[in-house]
Order: structure tokens, then C-alpha cells, then sequence
């Protein structure tokens, strides 16, 4: 496979799939929310990263709706704004990418005077009609489990997921499979005693490998980000800001990662 | 004529701060005669409480609810000739994902 082809697989599958996998584990972790709770979240998402010819630039705005349909199942929509930029060639791709649904359930939740804990698994897919060159053009479902443990002004959150991707099969060339993990220690702070505002500091850990199924292929990708951020809460609104960086990206990764930054806003209602 | 409108918009003026504030007691007191205090388990930032008071809202007794997550309580006003029960209020809390202490703790104050 000439270089240019490599090149292109892994702007076309393991890019996007890097990217959208570390996230950071506040985006949609979490236990299920209210019945009849929307949750509606934006971000801007700058990912810095290069390779042997240049670098490589990306913005993403995700937007997301969530709905609480019943105490135990919630329903979330994302989809987003894909921006990126090859500095070597001077290339810009950009567009709509694939909407995301997912469905979270409640497997378990414990509620006591000084602890909660709960455990959500989810089922998801993308739907492939997002822009050529963004979206990418396969069906890739994925299933994950969310565990959330929070003694009272405390919380650490565990998200685990594999994504198949191309379950179907359509595409020439057979993508690796990808897992990714997600651990958030988080402290949340009363800023005054009604609590109506909040500040909570965070510090998160993304791990993202590729799986590859088939016979005969390079050693996977992975990639390992410590991300410390935070979040300031004024009643249902919240003001989120994440700063993810690389600590370990395997032997010699194609695209390097740099750092990221994902600021975001969400709003409850 | 022209001095006894003048006097009585002078006293209309003067009376309507009067007569709102004597009403914001009234309503004030007859919200603290009729409010229950709940006390609800799992509630871990301010986002949770929206979630709350919008499912006890639901329940037609209540004029009005107003959770703290940093107390783990919950405050509903009933509405006047009203009775709120218990397990309306715990199916609610449910609905919500909380949980409604075991302890019949819930109070007028």
C-alpha cells in the first residue's frame, strides 16, 4: 500500500475516531438523568496534532441533545462541525459530520445519605451521511458502560466502550476496531451556601487503542492523554473547559498528537 | 374636584406599594404555613435540582418545590385546601432518579 493510501486511511477512519474518542469522559458519561430532562451541550474542540509532513489542525463543534425518555433510559443526538487542516498540502476538509445516537440504560443506581452510585451501559451508532471526507461513510456501532461513583462533594467516573467499525463491511478497505477508556476524578465546591453555583475542578485520563480484526496488519495505535479541566455550574447552566495532554502514543505513531482544548457549554431544562 | 382626584391618586400612589407588600406577606406566610420539607437522597450538583423540582411540579397539590443538593432537601409548597401525599412525592423523587430518605422526617416550617 503506497504511503499516500496509508495516509489517507488513517485521515479517513483513525483520525476522526481518535478525536471523537477523547473527548473527555464528562461529554455523554455519566449516570441517566431525570424523565423529562433536556440536556442540550455545545463545545469547540481544538486539536493540534502532526505528522512527518506538517501539521494537522482540526476544530470540531459538537452539538448535542439529550432527552430523559424514562428515569432509566435516556436518549442523546449528537452531531458536529468538522473542520481540519493538512499544513503540508495546504488542504482543508470540512463539513457535517455523521449523526451519533446513542441510548443509555440504568443497569444500577444506589442513592444513600453519603454516596451514589450507579452503572449505565449504552448502545450507539453513527448514521453515514455526513460530508465526503468527513463522515465516515460506514456504519460503526459501538457499546459502552458508564460507572459513576460520587461520595457527596466528590466523583469518579469510569466510561468504557468498543466501536466496530464498518460492522457491514462496505468499505474496500477493513478498519481497525477501536476501544477507548475513561477515567474523571472531579471535586465539585458550593461557591455559595445555597449551592445554586458550583465550581468543580477535574482530572481526567483518555486511553484509545485500535483492534485490529484481521490478518496481518501494523502494530495498533494508542494513545494515552492525562486532561485536567473544569466546570463552573450556575444552576442549569454549565460552563465547561478541558486541556488534554498526550502522555504516551505507542512506538511511532503516524500523527502525533499535541494537545487539545474543548471548551463547552451545556444547558438543562 | 381637580384637589379630590389629585388626593385620591396621591392616595392610590402611596397605597398600591402598601397593599403588594401586605399581599407578598400574606402569600409568604400562607407558602411557609404549607411547605413540607423532604429530605432526598443522590442529588451531587445544582443541574439535579431543575431535574427534581420539574418532576414534583407535576404533582397537582404542589403550587411550587425548591430543591438543594448541598442539604439533600427538598421544600414543597402545597396549595391551599391541598393534600400532598407521601407517596406521590416519593414516585416523583423516583421519577427523578433520587431517592426519598426511609424517615418520616418531612415538616411544616
Amino acid at each position: 500500500m503506497s504511503r499516500f493510501k496509508v495516509f489517507a486511511l488513517i485521515c479517513l477512519f483513525i483520525l476522526p475516531a481518535v478525536e471523537i474518542a477523547g473527548q473527555g469522559i464528562s461529554f455523554d458519561a455519566g449516570i441517566t438523568p431525570a424523565e423529562g430532562r433536556i440536556m442540550l451541550r455545545s463545545q469547540y474542540r481544538h486539536i493540534s496534532a502532526s505528522a512527518t509532513s506538517g501539521s494537522i489542525t482540526t476544530r470540531m463543534v459538537p452539538i448535542v441533545v439529550a432527552y430523559g425518555l424514562k428515569p432509566g433510559v435516556t436518549l442523546m443526538a449528537r452531531n458536529m462541525y468538522f473542520h481540519r487542516h493538512f499544513s503540508a498540502s495546504d488542504v482543508t476538509v470540512k463539513g457535517i459530520n455523521d449523526p451519533y445516537l446513542l441510548a443509555k440504560f440504568r443497569l444500577y443506581r444506589k442513592n444513600t445519605r453519603n454516596w451514589v452510585v450507579g452503572v449505565a451501559p449504552h448502545v450507539a451508532v453513527n448514521v453515514p451521511i455526513g460530508a465526503t471526507g468527513v463522515g465516515s461513510s460506514t456504519w460503526n456501532p459501538d457499546l459502552g458502560v458508564n460507572v459513576s461513583f460520587r461520595p457527596r462533594f466528590f466523583s469518579v467516573d469510569f466510561s468504557a466502550r468498543y466501536r466496530i467499525q464498518d460492522i457491514t463491511a462496505a468499505s474496500a478497505v477493513d478498519p481497525p476496531d477501536n476501544f477507548a477508556a475513561d477515567l474523571a476524578a472531579s471535586h465539585i465546591i458550593a461557591l455559595n451556601a445555597s449551592g445554586e453555583s458550583a465550581l468543580a475542578p477535574v482530572v481526567e485520563f483518555n486511553y484509545f487503542r485500535e483492534v485490529f480484526t484481521g490478518d496481518g496488519q501494523a502494530a495498533p495505535d494508542q494513545l494515552l492523554m492525562v486532561s485536567p479541566g473544569g466546570t463552573f455550574i450556575f444552576s442549569d447552566i454549565a460552563f465547561e473547559m478541558l486541556f488534554q495532554l498526550p502522555l504516551y502514543q505507542g512506538s511511532d505513531p503516524v500523527v502525533k498528537q499535541r494537545y487539545r482544548l474543548i471548551a463547552g457549554l451545556k444547558y438543562m431544562f | 374636584m381637580k384637589r379630590s382626584w389629585r388626593n385620591i391618586l396621591l392616595a392610590a400612589v402611596l397605597m398600591t406599594p402598601l397593599a403588594l407588600w401586605a399581599q407578598k406577606q400574606d402569600v409568604k406566610q400562607a407558602a411557609e404555613r404549607d411547605t413540607l420539607t423532604y429530605t432526598v437522597y443522590g442529588m451531587d450538583c445544582p443541574g439535579c435540582e431543575g431535574g427534581l423540582e420539574k418532576q414534583i411540579n407535576k404533582i397537582p397539590a404542589v403550587l411550587s418545590s425548591e430543591a438543594s443538593w448541598v442539604d439533600q432537601r427538598l421544600w414543597v409548597v402545597v396549595k391551599p385546601d391541598s393534600v400532598l401525599k407521601r407517596e406521590d412525592v416519593a414516585f416523583r423523587i423516583k421519577k427523578a432518579n433520587f431517592t426519598l430518605a426511609e424517615t418520616p422526617d418531612e415538616k411544616k416550617e
